[in-house]
């Protein structure tokens, strides 16, 4: 029993308050740079400069809630929904689609909700293969290797929900979902030729659903080309992030945020943190999210029981992964997606999302303990049956 | 141990040390992935820092040069012949413009369009629409100071003439640069120095100096005054298109000049054009007429024979010549005089333009003796008037003459000149023998009115013996118009002296069957003492050709006119002539109703009106009738004659 549990136990104890204290930290940091990033904007688009402060704070705080409210409650509840959770993520993907194909949704069928809380359905379907894959992984531990039975099942649930998110269309998200349900898989045990196999037969597929979107050429086009080819929003994030240098231009100095950076308190608002704070800032957020992740393996691998390590490695990566998209899209590492930076980004269902990940995170450390003052105190029982 | 629970103890072994491989794997290629975007990171913000730091700065930097404001060119009074006004042109970013309704409301009280229509333009998806263009500074006045979010508005200059001497002042192209005439050839001066601002975008989109960057302030071009008087050109533009209209010309030029110092008071051409309304301009319209085009002057020209033939053989008015009937034949060549003159003096010869005395006078000065006078004139040279295009005329050297130049050249062919190289030899000879540099520009000056430059009139050479200058002007070119081909060139109450000229126009080498001529007339007065010469050319007249028809006439109503107009001629003319009693009773007064008044009160009446009282009958009664009706202008002191009745007292 102690083999995956420390024998000192601190660890994961340190590990779900850093957690809590590091996202803390970048809400924190999320408001400030929204406000600051976003004031010009608002003020043209809403007549109030502080819109995006307020409604940032707002959902900041919401999302504190939702990590504290989550993470006091068991969260093997979700194993118990993850089947229903799954389900309706894709009806709710499906009814988008086909309401897009009625004509009634024009462009990209990628909302739900109304008004201030409406969410991404990717958001939703995303902690749904969460969930359901970490269910499934961890009840077919025994036969995890087994073709039909282990991998096939869970490959099925992945395609359609990955399907239907391209469909939207919603490429880079779908990938990435993708790229999630693969990992959680290679994680819990698949085996890895299953895996490469499927690797290079999806792969060319998805080669000839990107280029099949003129725009989705152009962003490709545009990052493999030279200088002259960047497009418009790479060229000014580059303009940002090198006008920031090492130190930066100091808080609310940005100049990129308003004329040049569309999108620069959202899609780009790491460049606004690399303009305004330089490289250190941009090191600090970077550092911020590694910590988030080794704090998140910590956890994972102190869980209680296999659903548990599953979901804290899904959530875990899929926020960092997130994250780490985000960033290399904004210096031009990658081509540009249209993926938010976790918690820092302006967007509340999105926040709120990431919130309840973390939550999850803090409810099996947590639970961690739970068990193990249960165990204890059993084994003191023993003992003391024993002497009796 | 509670078996029931799925934890990860039950799995040992080979599947634990399997997920923390697989688990290590994941943690590597993450951190793979962080170190991918911190060396990405590195480049950019610390090692290519300088690149994306200098591209940034462009970017946020806007550099808006200023025009300079383009000097003005001034006649010789400091009116502005070509001034550049500046315009002022708004712009607006609908993105950036708060409060549209409010905005367009204010420009269509200041401009008076409507609302709706700046309201459009406002609500347009795009950063850029001109809301006025080109309204004058003071309508803009009030907006500029206003500062509205999202409007802007940018200087621009536009150039506007008086619209006379069009060919001479020439042409700016769109970006205020000159093209043609004193525009291209004054353009160092007049176009100033344009200013540089750089200004840096705030984050909101409003711009500011620069702090650190180099200001540098727009530098008004320099004014060039010209010795043109604008009304003076004014006349002479209207009489040359006169005279064309009149006679089915071609063409025609006019040069007035001040003798003493060569300035050149009015220099116009036809066909001329609109300087501000230039479109459908042809190089025709554009020519410089007077100074490029080159013609054989023709009897005009006689003065470089006459004078050769004064100074060098000492002839006088009354020394006889043989006109030999009107037509003499040289090396088996004819040359025809108009008329069959016989035997008659060399006043006469000029005055009535033989052509038959002028071949064999040149005959007898010779040819080296007759290029020398040629060229002292000024012919076979430019002027140096400084204009663009001048032509310097064609005077071959006597090397290469040919039997027939000499005495062809003798009344005016076989030379080209132009109608200012004319001019000029005629106003040497007014001179005193003097030959002045013509010139235009009067003078440079600053922004500020102060003189950078100025044109010192230049004698070039004494050309001829001021006596013999004096004797030709009052001997032979003073007869010309007095009895000769002139006459219809006189100016009331001036005394003109001069030339006409009539050349048949060369055509394909020849001159038979061929009927275009250059009818010029060009003279000086008054002629004891000159101040202004003047030459009229008409190209092509069809109506009529002799250059005492055509041309003489308008040198008479141009001069006439002019010096009507100037204060400045008539100051001249009076005060350095004896001829200003002259002038002066040219002056009229209106003859007053007489009648009723008494001998002493009339005589008294008239006396105020400058007129004399010639009283008849019985002296000490009323005026009973007058000579000269009331209300009739005559000149001052003309006498009246009155008629003088005792009155009947008992009625």
């Amino acid at each position: 029993m102690a083999s995956l549990l420390p024998s000192t136990g601190r660890g994961e104890n340190i590990a779900g308050k850093l957690l809590l204290l590091i996202v803390a930290l970048l809400m924190c940091i999320g408001v400030v740079v929204v406000y600051s990033s976003g004031a010009g904007w608002a003020e043209q688009k809403f007549s109030d400069p502080q819109y995006f402060l307020w409604r940032q704070l707002t959902f900041a705080i919401a999302g504190m809630a939702v990590i504290f409210v989550v993470g006091a409650i068991d969260y093997h509840i979700f194993r118990k929904i993850s089947k229903l959770f799954l389900f309706v993520s894709i009806g709710l993907l499906a009814i988008l689609l086909l309401l897009k194909l009625a004509h009634v949704i024009h462009g990209a069928a990628r909302w739900l909700g109304f008004g201030p809380l409406k969410f991404q359905a990717s958001d939703l379907a995303k902690y749904a293969i969460i969930f359901h894959f970490s269910r499934l992984l961890s009840e077919k531990r025994a036969y995890i290797k087994d073709l039909h039975d282990g991998y096939y099942p869970m490959l099925v649930l992945l395609m359609i929900v990955v399907a239907l998110v391209a469909l939207e269309p919603n490429f880079s998200t779908a990938s990435i979902i993708a790229i999630i349900g693969f990992t959680l898989m290679f994680i819990g045990g698949i085996r890895i030729k299953y895996l490469l196999a499927t690797a290079s037969l999806l792969i060319p597929i998805a080669a000839v659903f990107a280029i099949a979107a003129p725009y989705r050429v152009a962003r490709l086009v545009s990052f493999g080309g030279g200088e002259k080819e960047l497009s418009y929003q790479v060229r000014q994030a580059l303009l940002g992030l090198g006008n920031g240098g090492l130190f930066g231009l100091g808080l609310g100095a940005s100049k990129q945020r308003e004329l040049y950076l569309p999108l620069s308190y959202n899609d780009f608002v790491f460049v606004i943190i690399g303009e305004e704070y330089g490289f250190i800032g941009a090191l600090v957020i970077l550092l911020l999210f590694s910590g988030l992740f080794a704090c998140g393996i910590i956890i994972a691998k102190h869980a209680p029981d296999l659903f548990g390590r599953y979901v804290a490695i899904g959530v875990t990566f899929a926020i960092v992964f997130f994250a780490f998209i985000n960033i290399a899209v904004a210096c031009h590492l990658m081509p540009t997606t249209g993926v938010a930076l976790p918690f820092i980004s302006y967007g509340g269902t999105a926040l709120l999302f990431n919130s309840l990940g973390i939550g999850l995170l803090v409810s099996i450390s947590r639970y961690r303990k739970k068990v193990e003052t249960i165990e204890r105190a059993q084994a003191l029982l023993e003992s003391k049956g024993g002497s009796l | 141990m509670n078996q029931a629970r799925t934890t990860p103890e039950n799995h040992r072994g080979t599947s634990d040390h399997e997920f923390s491989l697989r688990l290590g794997i994941m943690v590597a290629l993450m951190l793979l992935f962080c170190l991918a975007i911190v060396s990405k990171l590195l480049g950019i913000q610390v090692f290519d820092v300088k690149k994306y730091r200098a591209k940034a700065s462009r970017q946020y930097e806007t550099i808006v040069t200023e025009k300079a404001r383009r000097g003005r060119i001034l006649d010789r009074y400091g009116r502005p012949l070509a001034e550049s006004v500046e315009s002022i042109s708004f712009y607006a970013d609908p993105e950036q413009v708060n409060d549209a309704g409010a905005t367009a409301k204010l420009f269509a009280n200041t401009f008076g369009k409507s609302r709706d229509y700046y309201l459009d333009l406002l609500r347009k998806n795009k950063r850029f629409v001109w809301l006025e263009r080109n309204v004058p500074v003071s309508q803009a006045a009030k907006l500029m100071s206003l500062k509205i979010k999202g409007v802007g508005f940018r200087r621009e200059q536009h150039r506007y003439y008086l619209n006379v001497a069009a060919q001479l002042i020439g042409l700016t192209d769109r970006d205020n640069k000159g093209i043609s005439g004193l525009e291209k050839s004054f353009e160092s001066q007049l176009s100033g120095r344009d200013g540089v601002r750089i200004f840096q975008r705030s984050a909101t989109g409003e711009r500011y100096p620069a702090p650190d960057a180099d200001q540098v302030q727009p530098l008004a071009g320099n004014d060039v005054t010209l010795t043109i008087d604008a009304d003076v050109q004014g006349i002479l533009e209207e009489e040359i298109a006169q005279a064309v209209k009149e006679f089915k010309a071609s063409g025609a030029m006019g040069i007035i000049m001040d003798v003493r110092t060569g300035e050149i008071i009015a220099m116009a051409n036809y066909p001329t054009f609109d300087l501000n309304r230039r479109s459908g301009l042809t190089a025709d319209q554009m020519r410089n007429r007077a100074v490029t085009d080159m013609f054989e002057p023709g009897s005009t020209f006689k003065i470089v024979m006459a004078s050769a033939a004064t100074e060098a053989l000492g002839w006088r008015a009354e020394t006889p010549v043989d006109g030999h009937g009107g037509s003499i034949t040289i090396y088996g060549k004819q040359v025809r005089d108009h008329e069959p003159f016989g035997a008659m003096n060399f006043q006469k010869a000029i005055t009535e333009s033989s052509n038959v005395v002028a071949a064999s006078t040149a005959m007898r000065v010779g040819a080296t003796t007759f290029y020398r006078y040629a060229h002292a004139l000024g012919f076979g040279q430019k002027t140096g008037v400084g204009l663009i295009g001048e032509s310097g005329g064609f005077l071959k050297p006597v090397s290469r003459w040919g039997k027939m130049t000499l005495p062809w050249m003798g009344y005016g062919y076989q030379v080209m000149a132009t109608p200012l190289q004319v001019l000029q030899a005629y106003a040497t000879l007014a001179n005193d023998g003097v030959r002045m540099r013509p010139f235009i520009i009067k003078r440079v000056s600053g922004p500020d009115g102060k003189t950078i430059e100025e044109t010192r009139p230049l004698k070039v050479v004494q050309a001829l013996k001021p006596e013999t200058a004096h004797y030709m002007a009052r001997e032979y070119f003073r007869a010309v118009v007095e009895k000769g081909t002139g006459m219809s060139a006189k100016i009331e109450g001036i005394p003109v002296a001069g030339k006409t000229g009539t050349a048949q126009k060369l055509h394909n080498g020849s001159y038979q069957g061929w009927r275009y001529y250059v009818a010029s007339f060009v003279g000086f007065f008054p002629y004891d003492n000159p101040q202004y010469a003047a030459i009229i050319v008409v190209d092509e007249p069809q109506t009529a050709y002799y250059a005492s028809a055509v041309a003489a006439p308008v040198f008479s109503r141009v001069c006439g006119r002019a010096v009507a107009c100037s204060l400045e001629m008539q100051k001249r003319l009076s005060m350095k002539s004896p001829e200003k009693e002259l002038l002066d009773r040219v002056s009229t007064v209106v003859v007053p109703e007489l009648k009723g008044l008494r001998e002493s009160e009339a005589a008294k009446l008239l006396e105020w009106n400058g007129l004399k009282l010639e009283p008849s009958g019985s002296s000490g009664g009323s005026v009973t009738s007058q000579s000269i009706a009331p209300g009739t202008k005559v000149q001052k002191e003309t006498t009246v004659r009155v008629r003088l009745a005792k009155r009947v007292q008992n009625k």
